[in-house]
Order: C-alpha cells, then sequence, then structure tokens
C-alpha cells in the first residue's frame, strides 16, 4: 500500500529555550519489506547545525542544534512510503492466524547462547537485555506461563502476545516514555511502548532474540473491520528472531503480526535506541509538547478522495520537570 | 628469588653489616609475610638487596648515619609524623559518599614505599605495553567491523549485552585509531614470584594524580635511598601524556587541553585538582563546556572559547546527557556528536568500559595470538565467564579456589566479590543457585595469594612494621600509534592488617612505588617538593564562567568573615567599657550586629540587657550551621571553606589548608570549659575575644595570600571585586548607621567607629583628637589613599572592572552609571551633608551606596555568570 504520513512535532516553551540538542530518528526504513519514495525532514527555526549519519543499526540518525533563543520548536517529518500486505492467512487478528514455521524455541534459545567457535548470528545482539527491556524472573515466569515444550518460537511469541494484549489495559496516562517494563507490567497498563517492551522482556527472559519497532500505524478501519487503537501518533510493536525463518512482527496493542498498514521507522533494543526525538534544552521552563501524525493511503486517481481518508488526530501533553521531562506521545 | 640487579651491587651490599646496623634492627621489628604469600622484605638470609639497600641510605643526614640503629628507628617515626602531617597540610583526600567538603576522608599513605626491582620491571613493562596495545586493538574492531564477534572470539553478551558497548559512536574512528591513551592494569604477584593481571581500567583510570602526589611526599623523606636505588623518575611521563594528547588532535601544538571532572563531590575529586594543576590545563566541569557547531567549547568570561582535548574523569554514562544517560547533569549534550564529527579528543575514548570486565580476561589469549600474533607478555589470572557453559560446568565444583566477580557493572547485576574459600557450605549453594539462574551476569577469577610488602606502623607499634597484602596499579601512556609508555612507578595498594583484599575503598592504604628500570640517570633526584606546572604546552584558555562565579564569591565570603571578626571584637570590647551613659553607641553597634548576622533579631538590645545581648553574640560566633538564627563567624567561615573548595584548584595548597586549619582552630577556642561536671562547657568573653584576634591573624594571612601570591588574572579580579563590593557595602552601613544612631555625638562613639574603619591611627594624625564628622567623612568616605574609605573601595573596584576580560571591558563604565559610587563624589558637597543637623540626607545617600552594592553585585552576575546557571532538561517526543 502506498502511505503518506506526515509527523509534526511542535514544542511550546514557557520562557526561550537558549540553547537546545536534538537527535531525531523519522525517517523511515527502506527495505524489503517496505520502499521508501521520499522523505523531508523540516524544522523550524533553521537549525545552527545539523548532521545525518548512520546508527550502529545502519538507520539514519538526524543530530541539529538550535543556538539561538526560541520559544517554539516544529519538526515536521514528511514521508512517502509503500508497504507490503501480509499473505492472507496472517492478516486480522492473532486468534485465527496460523503461525508460519519457525524451530522450537528452546532449540532457538539454546542457538542464542554463547559457544565458542560457534557461528555468527546477529540476531543474538536482540536476546541480550537493555534499559527498558531487561531480562527478569519475573518476565520470564510471565512467558513461562504461555509456553510449553517444543513450542515453535513464533507460538510462543503468539501466546505472549495474546495474553498482553488480552490482561494489560490501554491507558495513555499510566505510563510515560521512561516507565520500566516492570513498572508497567506491576500495573498491567500503558501504551504502545509499554506493550512492546514487556513482550521484549517476556522473550529475551526466555532466552530468545526480539527487538523494538518504532513507526507508525494507518488506522483507517477496513470495511466491516473494528478500529484499531492506536491513532494518535507514533506506533510501536516487536520484531521476534527464529534462525532460518527470520523475523516477524508482532503488534501485542493490537493482537496482530504488522503488516501494510504499519510504517517502520527504526529497529531497537528498546524505546531507549530509537526515539523519534530526543533533546536536551538549556531554560524553556515548562513546555507544552503536541504531536500530530497524518497516515493516509494515496489512492490511485482520482486523488481528490485522499483527503477524506486521513486520519488527523493530536495528542497533547504538559510537562514540567528540571531534570527527566519526556512525554509520551504514542500509542 | 628477587634477582641480583645492577642496583643491587652498589657498595652498600657488598660489605658485611656490622652487626648493630639498621638493616638488622630492621629485621627484629619487621613480621614476615604468613606461609603461602611471597615476601618482598626478608629472604632466609635477611633483607632483600633492594630492601638492605634502602635502608642503608635511609638516614636523614650524614650525622644520623653515624648514630645508633635505635637513633634511627626513632627517626622513622619522626618522619611518619612528617608525612601525616604533609598529608593533612595539602588537603589529601580520598572521598567516601561523604560530605566532601565538611567530611574528606584523608588520604592513606604508608611511610615505606614499595620496590620493584629491574627484573620484575622488565616482565611488567613488556606485558603491559602489548597489553595496551592489544585492548586499543580489540576496540579499534569492535567500534569498526566486529571480527572479534563475528568469528566467535568474543561473546555477543559481554559486547551488546554490556551496557558500557556505546551504540552512539560505533562507527567512530579516532585520529590515529587512538581509542586509549591512559590504560591502568592492577597487578598482583603470586608465590612464585610472577605477576598476574588482575584487573584493567580503560574509562577514566585514577590513580596518576595520587601516584605523583606519593611520590612528591615519600622521595622528600628519603632522597639518599631513592638516589641510591636509582629510582626512575615519573615527570617525563606526564610530560609525554600532554605531548601525545596534544598530537593527537588536529589543533596540532595550539590544542587546547582541558580535564573534565565530576566535581568536587567525586571520590577522587583531590587528584583532578592535582592533576590539572600539575599538567598545567584547565579544571571543568560538564557546565563550563558547550558544544556549537559539533565542537566543543569551554564558557568563559570573554566568551566561547574553543577546546580541542578533553582528559576526562568522567565516567562513559555522564559524557552526554542527549545520547547517554538522559539524566546526567554532569555532562555536556552533544558531545558524542562532537567526537563522531572528529572535533574533540575525548581521552579516553567513550565506550571502552566492556574491557573492565573481569569476563574479558579469559578471552584474551587467543585474541593476543590473533591480532598479535604473540602470546601475552603477562598473563591475567585465570578468569572464567559463567555465561559459557562449559567453563561453567568446570568451574562450579572448584568454586572455592576463585573469586566471584560480576560480569556487568550497572546496578542490580554489580555486587561486591566474594571470596570463594570464605563462603560456608550454605553460601556456596546459594551462589550456586544464583549463577544457575543467570550465568552471563557472573565471573570467577582464580584466588591469588598476594605478596607481602612491609607496612610502617610506628615504633610503639606491635610489630613496628607489618607485612601486608599489596597489589600496584600501572599506566600506559599512548605515544603515538602502537607506542606505549608504561609509566615507572604508580600506586601501590596495601591490605589493612591480616587481610587479603585490597582496595582503597575499604579502607586500605597506598605506597609509593619505587621503580628500578636501569635506565635512571646518574643524577636522578626525587621530584621538587612544591608542585609546579610542567611547562609543555602554551595553549591556554580564559577563565571559566563558573570558576569566576565561585571565585567572586569566594572574596566577598573572605571580606564578610574579616568585617564579621572586626565587628564583634569591637562589640565585646565596647559592652565592657561602655556604660550607659553612650545609649546611641550601643544602638549602633546594635544595628551592625544585625545587618552582619551576628545576632537575630529576637535577642534583646544591648540596652535592654547587656549580659543577654553579649552571651547570644557570644554564642552564635560559633554557631556553624546558624542553627541559633544568626549568620556569624563560623558560618561564614564554613561559607567561606565551601567557596574555596570550589576553587581549591586555583587556591596554592596552603591558602587551601589555612581556612581549614583556621575553622578548626577557631571552633577548639570556642569550645570553652566546663565549670563543673554537670555543666555545659561555657565560653567567657575572654575566650571569645582571643579567638576572634587569633582568627583576624588568620584572615590577615588569606587576604595577603589573596593579594601577594594569586596571578593578576580575570579570576582574581573578580575575587578582588568580591571583596571590594562586600567592603562598599558593608563600611556604607556602618557609616549610615554612625550618623543615624548619633553614636557620632560621643567621643567613645566616634572612636569605635574609627576602629571599626581600622582608621584610627591615621585620623588621629591628621585631626588630632578633633571629633569632627566632617573630618571623620573626608578620612572615611571621600579619601583616596584610605583603602577603607569608601572612594578608595568604590575605586578600586570600578577600576577591577575596567580590566576586567580584556574587550568587554568597555561596558564596565555604562555598567556601574546607574549607581552611586562614592568616588565620584563631590567633597564640598558632602561637607555640607555631613556637618548639617539633619542627618536624614546623609544616611539616605550611605544607604543607597549600601543597597547599590549588592545591586552591583547582581548586575555583575547578570553580565558574566548568567551562562554558568540554568538547569537543563530532556525532552523527547
Amino acid at each position: 500500500m502506498r502511505l503518506t504520513v506526515v509527523h509534526e512535532t511542535r514544542y511550546s516553551y514557557a520562557y526561550a529555550v537558549e540553547q537546545a540538542h536534538h537527535i531525531a530518528h523519522m525517517r523511515p526504513l527502506a527495505s524489503v519489506s517496505q520502499e521508501l519514495l521520499s522523505h523531508k525532514l523540516t524544522i523550524q527555526p533553521e537549525p545552527a547545525a545539523l548532521n545525518h549519519s548512520i546508527d550502529s543499526y545502519g538507520q539514519q540518525r538526524v543530530y541539529f542544534e538550535l543556538a539561538l533563543p526560541h520559544a517554539e520548536l516544529v519538526v515536521i517529518a514528511e514521508s512517502e512510503v509503500i508497504t507490503h500486505a501480509l499473505p492472507p492467512e496472517l492478516s486480522g487478528k492473532l486468534d485465527r492466524v496460523t503461525m508460519p514455521d519457525s524451530l522450537p524455541w528452546d532449540a532457538v534459545a539454546e542457538h542464542m547462547q554463547y559457544r565458542a567457535e560457534q557461528e555468527f548470528d546477529a540476531a543474538r545482539e536482540f536476546a541480550q537485555a537493555s534499559p527498558l527491556a531487561p531480562i527478569h524472573p519475573t518476565f520470564a515466569h510471565y512467558a513461562a506461563a504461555v509456553s510449553s515444550k517444543g513450542e515453535t518460537v513464533y507460538e510462543l511469541a503468539k501466546a505472549l502476545c495474546q495474553r498482553i494484549h488480552t490482561e494489560f489495559k490501554y491507558s495513555p496516562e499510566a505510563t510515560d516514555a521512561s516507565t520500566s517494563p516492570l513498572a508497567a507490567f506491576k500495573l498491567k497498563e500503558g501504551v504502545c511502548q509499554d506493550y512492546a517492551q514487556v513482550m521484549i522482556a517476556g522473550l529475551r527472559s526466555m532466552g530468545l532474540a526480539a527487538r523494538y519497532v518504532s513507526g507508525y500505524l494507518l488506522t483507517q478501519p477496513p470495511p466491516g473491520r473494528p478500529r484499531l487503537i492506536g491513532a494518535d501518533a507514533s506506533h510501536a510493536w516487536v520484531s521476534v528472531y527464529c534462525p532460518k525463518s527470520g523475523w516477524l512482527d508482532f503488534d501485542p496493542t493490537n493482537n496482530c503480526l504488522a503488516g501494510e498498514s504499519h510504517v517502520k521507522l527504526a529497529y531497537g533494543r528498546d524505546y531507549g535506541d530509537v526515539p523519534p526525538l530526543r533533546g536536551v534544552i538549556r531554560g524553556g521552563g515548562e513546555h507544552t509538547l503536541d504531536v500530530a501524525v497524518t497516515v493516509a493511503p494515496v489512492a490511485p486517481p482520482p486523488a481528490a478522495e485522499q483527503r477524506a481518508d486521513a486520519q488527523t488526530t493530536r495528542a497533547g501533553a504538559t510537562s514540567s520537570s528540571q531534570s527527566q521531562s519526556q512525554s509520551q506521545s504514542q500509542s | 628469588m628477587t634477582s641480583m640487579t645492577s642496583q643491587s651491587e652498589s657498595r652498600s651490599l657488598t660489605e658485611t653489616p656490622e652487626p648493630g646496623t639498621l638493616a638488622d634492627a630492621i629485621i627484629g621489628l619487621a613480621k614476615k609475610a604468613p606461609t603461602g604469600h611471597l615476601d618482598s622484605l626478608h629472604t632466609p638470609d635477611g633483607l632483600t638487596p633492594e630492601w638492605r639497600t634502602f635502608f642503608e641510605n635511609a638516614g636523614p643526614d650524614s650525622e644520623a648515619a653515624k648514630a645508633s640503629a635505635n637513633a634511627r628507628l626513632r627517626e622513622f617515626d619522626t618522619r611518619h609524623a612528617d608525612l601525616n602531617q604533609k598529608i593533612e597540610n595539602n588537603g589529601i583526600t580520598y572521598n567516601l559518599y561523604s560530605d566532601a567538603v565538611s567530611q574528606p576522608r584523608p588520604w592513606s599513605l604508608d611511610l615505606l614505599p614499595m620496590i620493584i626491582d629491574q627484573a620484575q620491571w622488565q616482565q611488567i613493562e613488556r606485558g603491559v605495553t602489548q597489553r595496551a596495545e592489544l585492548l586499543n586493538r580489540i576496540l579499534a574492531d569492535i567500534y569498526g567491523p566486529q571480527d572479534l564477534v563475528k568469528n566467535g572470539m568474543l561473546p555477543t553478551a559481554l559486547i551488546h549485552g554490556h551496557p558500557a558497548y556505546l551504540r552512539p559512536v560505533h562507527g567512530a574512528m579516532p585520529r590515529g585509531r587512538a581509542f586509549l591513551h591512559i590504560a591502568a592494569f592492577d597487578l598482583a604477584r603470586g608465590p612464585d614470584g610472577n605477576w598476574w593481571v588482575m584487573s584493567q581500567r580503560t574509562q577514566a583510570p585514577s590513580g596518576l594524580g595520587y601516584a605523583l602526589e606519593n611520590r612528591m611526599i615519600v622521595s622528600r623523606l628519603f632522597p639518599d635511598a631513592f638516589r641510591a636505588l636509582k629510582v626512575d623518575k615519573l615527570a617525563d611521563s606526564y610530560k609525554m601524556l600532554i605531548a601525545s594528547l596534544v598530537a593527537h588532535s588536529p589543533a596540532g601544538s595550539d590544542a587546547r587541553v582541558v580535564l573534565l571532572t565530576p566535581g568536587p563531590y567525586n571520590e577522587t575529586y583531590f587528584e583532578h585538582v592535582y592533576l590539572a594543576r600539575y599538567l598545567g590545563i584547565a579544571l571543568v566541569e560538564g557546565g563550563d563546556l558547550v558544544v556549537r557547531d559539533e565542537r566543543a567549547w569551554l564558557k568563559t568570561l570573554k566568551g566561547l572559547e574553543a577546546v580541542d582535548v578533553i582528559l576526562r574523569r568522567l565516567d562513559d554514562d555522564f559524557l552526554d546527557p542527549l545520547e547517554l544517560k538522559a539524566d546526567s547533569a554532569l555532562g555536556v549534550p552533544g558531545l558524542m556528536q562532537a567526537y563522531r564529527a572528529g572535533n574533540v579528543v575525548l581521552a579516553n575514548a567513550p565506550g571502552t568500559g566492556f574491557l573492565e570486565s573481569a569476563a574479558i580476561l579469559g578471552f584474551l589469549p587467543k585474541i593476543c595470538k590473533a591480532l598479535l600474533g604473540a602470546p601475552l607478555a603477562i598473563p591475567s589470572i585465570a578468569s572464567w565467564w559463567c555465561g559459557e557453559r562449559s567453563a561453567l560446568r568446570t568451574l562450579i565444583p572448584q568454586l572455592s579456589d576463585y573469586v566471584l566477580k560480576p560480569t556487568f557493572n550497572d546496578r542490580g547485576r554489580r555486587f561486591v566479590p566474594v571470596i570463594g574459600k570464605s563462603m560456608s557450605n550454605r553460601e556456596r549453594e546459594l551462589w550456586t543457585g544464583k549463577i544457575a539462574l543467570r550465568p552471563e551476569d557472573f565471573s570467577a577469577q582464580k584466588f591469588l595469594p598476594l605478596s607481602h610488602t612491609p607496612s610502617w606502623q610506628g615504633l610503639s607499634a606491635t610489630p613496628p612494621i607489618t607485612s601486608s597484602a599489596a597489589m600496584i596499579r600501572v599506566f600506559a601512556l599512548s605515544n603515538g600509534p602502537g607506542q606505549w609508555q608504561v609509566m615507572p612507578g604508580g600506586l601501590a595498594r596495601i591490605a589493612p592488617a591480616g587481610r587479603d583484599v585490597v582496595s582503597m575503598y575499604r579502607g586500605g592504604s597506598s605506597a609509593d612505588l619505587w621503580v628500578i628500570t636501569g635506565r635512571a640517570t646518574e643524577d636522578a633526584t626525587p621530584l621538587s617538593t612544591t608542585l609546579t606546572p610542567i611547562a609543555t604546552h602554551r595553549a591556554t584558555l580564559g577563565i571559566a564562567s563558573r570558576a569566576a562565579e565561585n571565585l567572586f564569591w569566594f572574596g566577598r565570603y573572605t571580606e564578610r568573615l574579616e568585617n564579621s571578626t572586626r565587628l564583634a571584637r569591637v562589640t565585646l570590647e565596647a559592652l565592657a567599657s561602655v556604660d550607659e551613659e553612650a545609649p546611641e553607641t550601643l544602638e549602633w553597634l546594635h544595628r551592625l550586629a544585625l545587618a552582619s548576622g551576628l545576632i537575630n533579631k529576637a535577642v534583646p538590645t544591648p540596652k535592654q540587657s547587656s549580659h543577654v545581648f553579649e552571651r547570644a553574640l557570644i554564642a552564635s560566633l560559633a554557631d556553624v550551621d546558624a542553627e541559633l538564627g544568626a549568620y556569624s563567624v563560623a558560618a561564614t567561615l564554613s561559607a567561606l571553606r565551601f567557596s574555596a573548595f570550589a576553587v581549591r584548584e586555583r587556591l596554592a595548597l596552603e591558602q587551601w589548608s589555612l581556612i581549614a586549619e583556621s575553622a578548626t582552630e577557631f571552633a577548639a577556642m570556642m569550645a570553652g570549659e566546663s565549670h563543673a561536671a554537670q555543666q555545659a562547657p561555657v565560653c567567657t568573653t575572654q575566650q571569645a575575644l582571643r579567638a576572634l584576634e587569633r582568627l583576624s591573624t588568620n584572615v590577615m594571612a588569606m587576604t595577603g595570600a589573596q593579594t601577594d601570591r594569586m596571578t593578576r588574572d580575570d579570576g582574581w579580579r573578580l575575587l578582588s571585586m568580591g571583596r571590594h563590593i562586600e567592603r562598599l557595602g558593608t563600611l556604607a552601613t556602618a557609616l549610615a548607621e554612625a550618623f543615624d544612631s548619633g553614636t557620632l555625638g560621643s567621643d567613645i562613639g566616634f572612636s569605635l567607629v574609627l576602629s571599626f574603619f581600622d582608621s584610627t591611627i591615621t585620623y588621629r594624625s591628621r585631626y588630632l583628637q578633633q571629633r569632627d564628622p566632617q573630618a571623620l567623612m573626608e578620612l572615611l568616605a571621600l579619601d583616596h589613599d584610605n583603602p577603607r574609605s569608601l572612594a578608595w573601595v568604590a575605586q578600586t573596584l570600578s577600576r577591577r572592572l575596567a580590566k576586567l576580560a580584556d574587550g568587554l571591558s568597555a561596558t564596565a563604565p555604562a555598567m556601574l552609571a546607574p549607581f552611586v559610587l562614592p568616588n565620584r563624589w563631590q567633597a564640598a558637597q558632602i561637607a555640607t551633608l555631613a556637618s548639617a543637623d539633619n542627618v536624614e540626607p546623609i544616611v539616605e545617600l550611605l544607604r543607597k551606596v549600601s543597597l547599590d552594592a549588592t545591586a552591583i553585585s547582581d548586575a555583575l552576575s547578570q553580565r558574566y555568570f548568567s551562562h554558568a546557571h540554568g538547569a537543563i532538561q530532556t525532552v523527547g517526543a
């Protein structure tokens, strides 16, 4: 599906910010499963310095500095991508989906462990604990409860994904971007980031490799289907690994596999590796953050219907603090 | 076992020691190392050649050499006392999470050095050089192609799973591929005499400053032994370090180098100060630096100045809140980008911390062969990472022979190392269970019985010389691509008596490390006893805004202390002599005591009760924490000490210790005595006066040091401005209240005012005994030569401001324009006001001067210090 994404982030500060440094991960991935047709990043005010570089996962990272006092910062990322649909048998709610073939999960966990002279597998990096998706007995226990011996890794992931989707309550107020998955787990509440990080922590605690996917979700409901939760802004889900079979993307927030409605921005170990926009400012006081994401299918001509299809939603948040003040604005 | 060296064949050894020599006496006093540990002092026949040479030459001078062994032994106690005094005077500390200002822990240093002979050093030097190169190559691979992981020589868990592996700098290749500039290695010597690498320190190794300080103290106490043993010198290594850092910067010889410290609360802050001073580089905190245009800059009074090399003592996590630990207030936002862009040399490069894991050591033998084509020249102590299942199976049955260490250093996974042989059966089961649950988190190292070195306890102790387990930390310093120099010396660390674990954190001590390389020249002399910067690079930086602000407050508190001390003396003396017939004078003293914070408002006035007022004033004098509601002398002294602490790197050590000693002395003198067992101690007026008098003398020494011993740079100008602003405010208030209270109407009041202005003699010589307010104003307000006249103070202030920050000084007159400044007063006008019957206009004018002094202080802060402020915050979307 051909999609346009407009991702607008607006900071309004109570006082002028004297200087700011930001890093953005807002360029959609160009990969086998997703083509990137165009991408444009607009920053207001004009940065004093700007640098594009490639992060350790081969993804684009944009660093910029604002050296003059400013009371507002607006960052607009406009992209156009082509996503690919899942085969029909993998589409829809997980309950009705049969998992593709994969290895038994305990064999995969064994594969993740170090032995001298073993063959290299880059996925092992994602079996390691990370700050926002740690390995912990609580998660091991939680994941083990839905697994059985000999079950495949994808089946285990599906069961875990369903369990989280069922037991967690979607709640934008319960957590913020720095909430640990253990805290979210205790609450059994949160947003897409929490769902994803709990699932990743569960898989890693079983010795498996899983990674965090930052992206967007098209929420236009297909005819006769229920509206998907998570239209608010950016989205996040989980990619699960099996040797030979490869990575398969699960969306625990929506209880499905990621398909043509999911636009991929970046992979990381957890949110901390790939926040869409992270900055350190001096001055500014309290601030208001507005994030607006519009994902719209580019319909075949006539183009006049495009606007009608677009879903534009806004999420607002105010935060005030001296140290850690991250305003989460994603599903 | 210790091999003979050219040094050990020196004259003193070939002679048969006479009975009753010092060496013999030492044998009788020194405890031997326990069985199983190598004893570096004793041989079956006596002392090792090095120690024999040491003691034969340990006499203080030729006279003492002839003295009896006993007399010479007593000399060791004298030197021991010398050493402790020196440590205290220099304020050498090692802070333990404590309140660094009020309770720094003194550095612990043994009187006797630890001696490494030439044969041992050759092994160490070769091994450490090779290992530094090996670690640097590993870093170049891990932050580049990662072949070591791809070919299975290093587990992913120990790289990608280690929190110290920093993704933001993957792909960044520093100039000359120099990741490491300083690598430290902790070495231990086993029972067979071989040295082993116990651990590696790569992030921001500590010890280079303490090693220097130890050397400066201990070599001075044993200059003859130092020469006789031909101990190698350290200075060249430090010079080379700076030269090499500069050479790695694109700016070349113009490179500006700073030392980045986490600040005064860091446990090794003392050595940051010490090292910066010795290397002749600026000591900065994260808040002093800013990244612009992907470059690092220092915020100075003159604006931003480029920084090319950052020798950092801040751990990786804290370097950059933008890309590393988000809530770090110690770091510099954007620093990782400046590093990636190649615009700043970070020594060491960020991301080396994973090499510090004990788990890595076990993988080095194979990697060394692969990367350097040779086996490790100095082995690591046998180390196993439990994450490798085959290693785990081998380890568990022999856990008793190992020490368990954490693989990772993050909270939640780190723990204090546990010695297997001291575990109970139950503990062993517990640990085995923990390991089975998360084997990756555990590493094990073979337990090594450490070699022992002698440690001087004092003649009255039993035994006077103990035998203590020791480890050494040595430093490899980069000297261009593939080139390393191992500093011939380092830090010897000594376990407490009877313990087998060496740690400065847990009550250990240190010793100077004397290395015999065989390369020391004939004229090898101990390091100079004063700390003079090694002049190796010329590019200097302006004073950082934060340091400037601290100096300004240092000046203000110095002056405030001087004024409070004088006022307290004048007041206590006056209370004894002023009778109730001088109520105006009592009123004046009361108002000044209130304005200066000597007492609080609740205290009765001296008119109401002279006795209660006096007791309250004395009680407040010693009240360090202002618990009595007044901010008096001891509290000011404490504030002064705090501000001095913040600018310690710019003060001579004597200046710092004078402040610390004055505080201690004042507290002791004010402590008072209990007259009966049940009574609380009372400080009499006489005691208080004596304490104040002593303090005045000390304050004079402090201000003298500020005037005579500091370079007249912008930092000093701000210090001086701080003093003059404070003085202007205090004196203007004193004069205003003198007119307003009517105290000038009495002889005694008039002379007290002169006394407070320290101007009695000048006044008497000019105006004889006349009591004339107009003459008083001439001397105390208008005189341009009297350093306690308002005009002189205001004029000095204006001059300092005009010279501040060169080009920016054009703004100085404009900055002061709105304020009432006595140096601009017309003599005639003031004379009229001073002699008028209505004092209101002159009181108002003088009060305005006092208020304006505060306003000038605020204006200065805004103009020069504002960009030292401003909390940073992290934002995310």
